[in-house]
């Protein structure tokens, strides 16, 4: 937990709130529509449940002796008419539930997260301001020391000079050295993320012509959100979600075998692309075996 | 049995109240003309939208819930 002392580490506080807020919301409403999903399914049987014992029932009564006593079926057969509109219109209700929080989860894609953007990119500026009017010494010891003591990653100091992936404990790894015949990519290119073979291209794309060389110039997370918020960058066309991909949550692991190939965990479709695209090293993390 | 929606709007509510609590203590040290500007600018356009989300969730748990009851009864 931040302790807010200066205006520095207000800010740092509010960005990291913003931060916070953003991911628990998203994750939330993919959390929900997975429950409405699931609410669909389960209605769906019920009503082919019901609509099957409808037919039994209605089967039974037509095979009937022409004189039989027919009153104890037919109530049954009107209970599960009865029976069966009702998981309809419920089936239909969840769907409508469905298809609003549909409707509400592009709207939090949409508007919530560039609202939030929006503010991170202004925190940023502010911060950016601050140190600027502190000077040299001043400044730099106010932002790192609101971002060195928690996790806001837009807030993370600038990786500055060569020394920025050393600073992250990764390095640059040839592509051509990994192998991962023994796990290759099956069926369709794009992952459960739902980020498509175009989205893999424009990420390894930007990652070698944009924000390596961007950090490389001393740049950080926050230089790119800011960017991509004054261009009004869609998601997955962002250069910080570049950044968070090579150098956030989802770094690529090797581990280097005997025989001198890598094996990665993860990163296997960056890497792919990478191969398409003539790009010869991305960032990782090395393990020796 | 269908499920709730119910856990998945109070999550969202509980976010929502973490961010305004983050939002409230910041002020002891940043209440500027900029603060106000920043707040006039996003904070208050995000906890809008962030509780018309949140009351928009509440309906749609409660909806589901209400169907999810009439499924309840034997069929």
């Amino acid at each position: 937990m931040l302790e807010v002392r200066t205006r520095d580490e207000a800010l740092v506080a509010v960005d990291r709130g913003l931060a916070q807020w953003a991911a628990a919301a998203t994750g939330v409403l993919v959390q929900a529509a997975a429950t409405a999903s699931g609410a669909q399914s389960a209605a769906e049987a019920e009503v082919r449940r019901r609509a099957a014992k409808l037919a039994a029932l209605e089967a039974l009564r037509s095979s009937l002796r022409p004189g039989a006593e027919t009153r104890a079926f037919d109530r049954e057969i009107g209970q599960a008419r009865d029976a069966q509109r009702t998981a309809i219109l419920a089936a239909q209700r969840i769907t409508d539930v469905a298809q609003r929080l549909a409707a509400l989860r592009r709207s939090q894609a949409r508007n919530a997260d560039a609202q939030i953007g929006a503010a991170r990119a202004d925190l940023a500026r502010m911060l950016t301001d601050l140190a600027a009017y502190h000077g040299p010494a001043a400044g730099g010891a106010g932002l790192s020391q609101g971002s060195s003591s928690g996790s806001s990653p837009a807030l993370a100091p600038a990786p500055g000079g060569e020394s920025w992936l050393a600073d992250l404990g990764m390095t640059e790894f040839d592509v051509t050295q990994v192998d991962f015949s023994d796990n290759p990519i099956l069926g369709s290119f794009t992952r459960s993320d739902d980020l498509t073979r175009a989205d893999y291209r424009w990420a390894v794309q930007t990652w070698d012509q944009v924000v390596r060389p961007g950090l490389s110039r001393g740049m950080s997370r926050a230089d790119f959100a800011a960017r991509d918020a004054e261009r009004g960058a869609p998601l997955r066309r962002r250069t910080a979600e570049v950044y968070d991909l090579f150098l956030g949550s989802k770094v690529i692991h090797l581990v280097r075998r005997e025989d001198g190939t890598l094996d990665p965990d993860g990163g296997r479709r960056r890497i792919e692309i990478a191969r398409e695209l003539g790009i010869g090293r991305l960032p990782g993390k090395m393990t020796e075996r | 049995m269908i499920p709730p929606l119910q856990p998945a709007a109070a999550a969202y509510a509980d976010a929502l109240r973490a961010l305004e609590h983050a939002l409230n203590a910041s002020r002891a040290h940043w209440d500027d003309s900029g603060r106000q500007a920043f707040d006039r600018r996003h904070g208050d356009v995000i906890i809008a939208a962030g509780r018309q989300a949140c009351t928009e969730l509440q309906g749609l748990a409660r909806d589901l819930n209400a169907a999810a009851r009439m499924l309840d009864a034997p069929g």
